[in-house]
């Protein structure tokens, strides 16, 4: 059986390394009692599988001439046990890798050399598949594939019908002729139950986990035309939200894992690369667009996998860092064998997602007018410039104008790899290129290198690994999105005068120009190195020794331009430019010692004892020049008239000594107990060091003997709890010194200090302690699996920037404090092969999470700063809002409840509750292939409330500003019943209510939404045209991303739900990938 | 065996070398406490720290937004296109608008407050600052607490009477009630206008003098009716040698004018000044963001060399507007020309105008009055009688300090004229208790025990 739980300590390179390293003990002796009499072979067989983890793999016709068996034995290895079955039959077996192949029994002499058949399997990529079932289609004969893939049958018939068959591959026919070594290409699923899962410092299989782990495949991945890979996970599993704030490339995600579990601080999960801590901190100080998201530097290609550490068991060994969850994504392995070159080219479009229509010009116009009467202001050149002075009947459509656009990507990529069985290698390299649909020249740009060594030497104790990650992200983009530009009057004034010049006025009326923004431009340049490099020894069998290093350095570089050419020359403008630097230095490194030993048969010790520390430094640098006289000048700091310059400089560092203990038992019991004790330079003094743990079990009771009955209908079955604790720092450092930090401006030529903090040492961690259950099964020999989580997870010390009244000088301070958050949810997971035939294969697989969060106690909150931000019993997010009952026929002006009925709507009258967290969400992906085509359909559902942007950002209509079609909807004389209030330019009581619609009911809608976040199609070559090419693997596919989105959401997208920021595109994209 | 013990040895020494390990020094950008009162150049930086920041940004209430925001509440400004804005000036102020008020009023005011009394703090148990250097850091920061202070009180009446830097005690304090506030300013600037220095350093007017302290301290007396004081600290003031009245309106708000008692220099120096920055139309095709309002225009007499130097007048589409122009200088990285006047002459001979009136000395009065008169190229007042000189005094305080600090605002509260000139003007909007701004909505939640204005 597979020994689960192995250690490869050097927990840096992720799974890479896992393979290589873990050794794997595969047959370790299985006692098997039986007692039967006169029961047919086939029936013997399955009574064995139900007590081991062998497999029979026979035909029919083999079984044909078998005889029953009458046997009884007691606690006997399975080869005694085989021996007996097959003394006197007419069949022989041979075993391998679990799988027992009955065949007749060969005569010797039969064996005439020219009938043999001989032939490989390969998987897609060309890699050999082994263990595959191999049979001959109206013959016994049947084998399966060797370590190689390779396959022979000693005498087969000149026309052979090829069956390869297996649990993790699709059924596939081939017939061949004369006996002509074939080359069988299959698609292979891989078993849930069987995927390796890397939990950081080691790894294990879903079987034998016993912690909450959900992974995201390469294949997943690789579907999808994102550039991010954070983007690749949304919806894939449960208990993950991922929003993504902007559509324009490189832009952020909002990551959250089961929950907000910090009132205040941070809930970032952690991110670890390869083994390397990521930083996930946006490193741009600009106040433009913003966009600069450290995982853009990571090719989704280079992904082997993406694993979601979930629970206190599972996150364990990353202790206190890991507390709001763990995201290890692993790139690549490289595999012995001969060297490989992959080859992989996309291009594709993009638009914008979901977007508003808004009013044309003689709508707007009859707007403006409506609202000046509304208001009883006679409209003036000064107040009414956009109806007076400009042209009423001239109309541009500003949205197509500015984020009507379609984006262009690119993508190549090249992979080469290969090695021996000490050493393998792996070089990576890709250019991503993708533009804006943003009017204007803008793009982001990625080249990454990616290299690997891994050896070992020959006796397999000594092995050592090292790479190295190289990115470089060119972005360059509009220092403002221009989804500002949407709200721009219809009939403003055409963008070019007649000379070709920026156009600034018509008759003298000014606007904002959205190609002026177009010229004020901003360029991010982040550079990444990321390195590790691991060694083990293994000192004794049972104890290995592993020291890893990881580094990861990033460099930020940034710009932001605007030029004289971008202002109105009216105000004689001077050039302005900022110029920022950020830098990274972080480094982690771990010493472990891992144990590893079985006493008898039965049980498994293992365990390790660690030392981890961190250390990440951040310093940067922001020079913002001013009173440039030329915008040729513009790109250099030394032109600018006055110069000022802030600087930033953040170190933390963290340690831990940890250490785990795991006994399992038959494999059948498995407790694993983590204790650990954290340090971090964000507590003052005496406050740094905390103790956590965690306890985790699984039984898998479909190895009972009383389970065994119910095989194979129910093939797998797993029930697994942990509890543990943990504690989170994500509070922001220094935050115990008081200190003076220097002024921005100095005073008449000399410095000027300013306090920054309040000396406060009295804070010490956050604590989260964690329960999670779950039933894990697997039904008609794993073809179905079905698994249900659930969770809670209580958080509390926790601690609080609280707020200070004013009049302390300071806006808050840091407390710890008895608040208690409460997370837990129920997780659904179900997978099923709904159609395995030759050519056919269609697999489904849903995730559903339901969770709630939610506030349990937060003591003296009503007389606390955050009395109206927070509420008891009810989740983190929660706002209190005023009562929308309505546009009052008679004025019509939006209304609210005056709940202390004291003629006043304020403060006192925001009662109503309300919260926009999702209630549920999750996703459902299909797999369908059909003979060489494959397809792919995966839909992701959120149901939620949002904010409605109407009765936010659009809640004054009439002013000088364009507004979206459903406006029309408005009051327009006493009795009307409308959904929106009389038009108004912005003054008087209509424009008093429309300040208080965004914190009322009315600014909350139904934010659900379904969307078909990807589609795509993949052609495999047949095998012909390859072997013609000498190519290994050919692929043509396509694929969309947000093709379709069904939501009732008012406002543009469900995601971002924001007016401001671009929404997530709709990208389409073609490409081809091979291997040669 | 031994294997074992150097596993133990090494682990042992992991653990043993990871609090130093944890140990981080303070971030390379910033200075601990302790370490600023430690050295001479490094306290001057923390009152030079505050003086920048008085100047640091546009909108607060020491940059503009005093005299801004109580224009409009008074009969002084408009405001040209609708917004926000149009609360103060309606006097219909909303939640909507509170955390400008907590932002730009009450947070930054405290912020200097705080940062003053950790000054005067630690300069009284530093023994590493030399003493005359530590006199005079604690009267500017006595000083300035002061001049926050009373800012603070016009605007929102009673507010809580911090004094010290623990912020466990200051965050639970009530609104202190005004007499004692007064008290506090008269303490403070008294104590101030012993410690800090005659003379100007460099001839420039930017730091705290005791004449700073003196004008202020003569403004406290008049607003407290201690009239007899506050004549004698203004006549300190006029008397003093240091400051004398510019030979025309035009020149008073130039840098280091003679007039000027204590002014504010620009700290980012692309603006001169944040009231030139705001009020001067950007381009000569623009408007002005302010307007002045034609009640207050309307009452300047003919020849009014004032209303030449300090009005700002454009054709605009065929229209004639009229905006605040004391400072001349918009910004755009124009050679610095202008400080933000903050105390000034002029005030103190109409401080003391009005002293001498409540005490009947009406001659005197009106010798005061004359001299701020004929500065503006106008004939001696005609006015004798007391009733009469009180609208004279009204009248010359309402144009002299016009748009400037908010004096117009806290001259009707303070003379309980509010009612009777604002009444009329602004209609059903007016409401007597709108004299005082509420208290920022969010400090009444930080705080429980604060408790609103009436009315809000």
């Amino acid at each position: 059986m597979h020994l689960l739980l192995k250690f490869y300590g050097l927990l840096r390179s992720g799974t890479f390394f896992a393979v290589l390293l873990l050794f794997s003990c595969k047959l370790i002796a299985q006692e098997i009692s039986l007692s039967v009499q006169e029961q047919p072979l086939e029936k013997v067989f399955l009574l064995i599988e139900k007590q081991s983890p062998y497999r029979f793999i026979y035909t029919s016709e083999a079984m044909a001439p078998s005889k029953p068996v009458s046997l009884q034995v007691k606690d006997e290895k399975i080869e005694r046990v085989l021996a007996l079955c097959f003394a006197g039959q007419p069949l022989q077996y041979t075993i391998s890798n679990h799988h027992v192949v009955v065949q007749v029994k060969m005569v010797p002499k039969k064996e005439i050399k020219d009938r043999i058949l001989q032939g490989k399997v390969i998987n897609e990529a060309g890699e050999p598949v082994i263990g595959a079932t191999v049979s001959i289609k109206g013959t016994p004969l049947v084998t399966i594939t060797t370590n190689d893939g390779e396959f022979y049958f000693p005498a087969a018939p000149t026309i052979a019908q090829l069956i390869v068959s297996g649990a993790e591959i699709d059924g596939t026919s081939y017939t061949s002729r004369d006996l002509a070594p074939v080359l069988i290409r299959v698609a292979v699923r891989i078993n849930a139950l069987n995927e390796t899962i890397v939990k950081g410092y080691y790894t294990t299989t879903k079987k034998d986990n016993t912690g909450s782990v959900g992974k995201v495949t390469a294949k997943q991945i690789s579907t999808q035309p994102v550039s991010n890979p954070i983007a690749a996970l949304q919806g894939r599993t449960p208990g993950l939200l991922i929003t993504q704030s902007n559509g324009l490339p490189g832009a952020g995600f909002t990551v959250q894992i089961r929950g907000r579990n910090s009132i205040l601080n941070g809930n970032n999960p952690l991110y670890v690369l390869d083994g390397v801590i990521l930083n996930s901190d946006n490193l741009s100080q600009s106040v433009g667009v913003n966009i600069n998201n450290p995982f853009n530097t990571i090719v989704p290609d280079d992904i082997e996998s993406i694993e979601v550490l979930k629970d206190a068991d599972a996150t364990s060994l990353y202790g206190s860092r890991g507390a709001n969850g763990v995201i290890l994504i692993s790139t690549k392995k490289a595999k012995a064998g001969k060297g490989k070159l992959e080859a992989n080219f996309s291009t594709g479009w993009g638009r914008a997602g979901r977007t508003l229509d808004y009013l044309n010009t003689q709508q707007y116009i009859a707007m403006r007018k409506e609202a000046f009467a509304n208001d009883g202001i006679q409209p003036d050149n000064s107040n009414a410039g956009d109806l007076l002075l400009w042209d009423t009947t001239r109309y541009t459509n500003w949205k197509k104008n500015s984020i009507g656009h379609t984006a262009r990507t690119t993508n190549v990529q090249l992979r080469y790899s290969g090695g021996t069985t000490q050493t393998t290698y792996a070089v990576s390299s890709s250019y991503y290129r993708e533009s804006t649909i943003l009017p204007g020249d803008f793009a982001d740009q990625r080249f990454t290198l990616l290299t690997r060594i891994t050896s070992r030497s020959l006796n397999k104790r000594f092995e050592f690994s090292i790479q190295s990650n190289y990115s470089d992200e060119l972005n360059q983009l509009v220092n403002q999105d221009l989804s500002v530009a949407l709200q721009l009057p219809p009939n403003a004034p055409p963008v070019y005068n007649q000379y070709g010049e920026l156009n600034w006025r018509e008759n003298g009326y000014p606007f904002s120009n959205p190609i002026a923004l177009t010229r004020q431009t901003y360029t991010g340049h982040i550079q990444r190195i990321t390195s590790n490099g691991t060694v083990s020894y293994q000192i004794f069998p049972a104890l290995q020794f592993s020291i890893t290093g990881g580094m990861n350095n990033q460099y930020f570089r940034e710009k932001g331009l605007t030029p004289i050419s971008s202002q109105d020359p009216a105000y004689t403008p001077k050039g302005s430019a900022y110029f920022g630097n950020r830098s990274l230095q972080s480094w982690n490194a771990d010493v472990q010692f891992n144990y590893s030993r079985k006493f008898g048969h039965r049980l498994l010790v293992q365990g390790f004892l660690g030392s981890s520390w961190q250390h990440s430094k951040t310093e940067g640098q922001l020079l913002n020049g001013s009173g440039y006289n030329d915008d040729l000048l513009l790109k250099t700091i030394s032109g600018a008239s006055i110069v000022n310059a802030t600087d930033h400089y953040t170190l933390y560092r963290y340690h831990a000594f940890s250490g785990r203990f795991s006994l399992s038992y038959s494999d059948k019991y498995i407790l694993n107990f983590t204790g650990r004790r954290d340090g971090s330079s964000r507590f003052g003094p005496g406050k740094q060091y905390a103790n956590f743990g965690a306890v985790g079990m699984a039984w898998l009771f479909s190895k009972e003997k009383w389970a065994s009955s119910l095989y194979p209908i129910l093939s797998f079955g797993k029930l697994r709890l942990s509890y543990g604790i943990t504690g989170n720092d994500q509070i922001g450092d220094y935050q115990y010194f008081d200190t003076y930090q220097p002024t921005r401006y100095p005073f008449m030529g000399s410095p000027g200090l300013r306090p920054t903090r309040l000396f406060n040492p009295s804070y010490g961690w956050e604590q989260k302690s964690n329960f999670d259950m779950a039933l894990e099964t697997g039904w008609f020999k794993d073809k179905v699996q079905l698994s249900v989580n659930w969770f809670r997870s209580l958080s509390g010390n926790q601690i609080i920037p609280y707020t200070l009244p004013g009049q302390t000088g300071f806006t808050s301070i840091v407390r710890n404090f008895p608040g208690l958050v409460e997370n837990k949810g129920w997780e659904f997971e179900a997978g099923a092969n709904l159609l395995s035939v030759p050519g056919f294969n269609w697999r489904t697989d849903l995730n559903l999470t339901i969770a709630r969060n939610t506030l349990l106690r937060f003591p003296g909150l009503a007389s606390s700063s955050y009395a109206s931000t927070y509420a008891e019993g009810y989740p983190l997010g929660v706002r209190y809002l005023y009562d929308y009952t309505g546009v009052d026929p008679s004025t019509g002006i939006y209304s609210f409840t005056d709940f202390n009925q004291d003629g006043i709507i304020n403060a006192a009258d925001r009662k109503i509750l309300r919260h926009t967290n999702p209630s549920f969400y999750g996703g459902w992906q299909h797999q369908l292939t059909v003979k060489q085509f494959e397809f792919g359909l995966f839909f992701q559902f959120v149901k939620q409330d949002g904010t409605d942007l109407f009765f936010s950002l659009f809640s004054t209509p009439g002013r000088e500003a364009n507004e979206p079609l459903e406006v029309l909807d408005r009051w327009q004389k006493p009795g009307d019943h409308a959904k929106y209030q009389r038009f108004t330019t912005g003054t008087g009581p209509a424009a008093a209510a429309s300040y208080q619609t965004p914190y009322s009911t009315a600014a909350i809608t139904d934010a659900s939404y379904i969307r078909l976040k990807n589609f795509s199609i993949q052609y495999l070559l047949p095998q012909r045209y390859l072997q013609q090419w000498s190519l290994a693997s050919a692929k043509l596919f396509l694929q969309v991303q947000n093709l379709l989105t069904i939501s009732n959401y008012s406002g543009p997208d469900p995601e971002n739900q924001s007016l401001r920021a671009i929404p997530p595109l709709r990208m389409i994209a073609a490409g081809v990938r091979l291997i040669f | 065996m031994k294997f074992k013990l150097v596993i133990f040895t090494i682990l042992l020494s992991c653990i043993a070398g990871c609090k130093k390990f944890l140990a981080i020094d303070s971030p390379a950008n910033q200075v601990t406490t302790d370490k600023v009162f430690l050295s001479d150049a490094t306290a001057l930086a923390t009152l030079n720290g505050i003086l920048s920041e008085m100047m640091n940004s546009s909108t607060q209430f020491c940059a503009g937004g005093t005299s801004f925001y109580t224009g409009l509440c008074a009969d002084e400004l408009r405001y040209y296109s609708p917004g926000d804005r149009d609360q103060f000036f309606n006097n219909a102020i909303t939640e909507s608008v509170h955390p400008y008020l907590e932002t730009n009023f009450w947070n930054v005011a405290y912020k200097y407050i705080y940062a003053a009394n950790l000054g005067i703090e630690k300069l009284a148990a530093s023994t590493a600052i030399t003493p005359a250097l530590k006199d005079q850091l604690t009267g500017e920061a006595q000083f300035i607490r002061a001049f926050c202070y009373f800012h603070l009180l016009q605007l929102f009446g009673d507010v809580p009477l911090v004094l010290q830097s623990d912020y466990r005690l200051n965050e639970v304090l009530p609104r202190t009630p005004a007499a004692d506030i007064y008290q506090q300013l008269i303490s403070d600037l008294s104590s101030a206008s012993a410690l800090l220095p005659l003379q100007y350093t460099n001839n420039e007017r930017v730091r705290p003098t005791r004449w700073a302290a003196l004008a202020l301290l003569a403004r406290v007396y008049l607003y407290t009716h201690d009239w007899s004081r506050a004549e004698q600290t203004a006549s300190l003031v006029i008397n003093s040698g240091y400051h004398s009245l510019t030979a025309t309106p035009a020149a008073v708000f130039l840098k280091n004018s003679s007039e000027a008692i204590w002014q504010l220099p620009p700290s980012n120096v692309t603006v001169n000044t944040w009231e030139g920055n705001q009020t001067l139309p950007a381009s000569s095709s623009s408007t002005p963001t302010y307007l002045l309002r034609p009640s207050l225009l309307a009452r300047f007499e003919t020849g009014d060399l004032r209303q030449t130097a300090w009005v700002g007048t454009r054709t605009f589409q065929s229209q004639l507007i009229q905006y605040p122009a004391k400072y001349k200088v918009r910004g755009n990285n124009a050679p610095v020309t202008e400080y933000y006047m903050a105390l000034r002459l002029a005030e103190q001979y109409l401080v003391r105008a009005e002293a001498r009136l409540e005490q009947n000395k009406l001659s005197e009065c009106v010798a005061d009055l004359d001299m701020i008169r004929a500065r503006a190229g106008l004939a001696p007042t005609t006015a004798s009688t007391s009733i009469a000189l009180a609208q004279a005094v009204e009248k010359e305080r309402q144009l002299e300090l016009m748009a400037e600090w908010g004096h117009r605002w806290f001259d009707l509260k303070r003379t309980n004229r509010a009612d009777a000139v604002l009444g009329p003007l602004k209609g059903n909007n007016w409401q007597p208790t709108d004299v005082l701004w509420p208290l920022p909505v969010l400090q009444l939640q930080v705080n429980p025990f604060l408790v609103q204005n009436p009315g809000y």
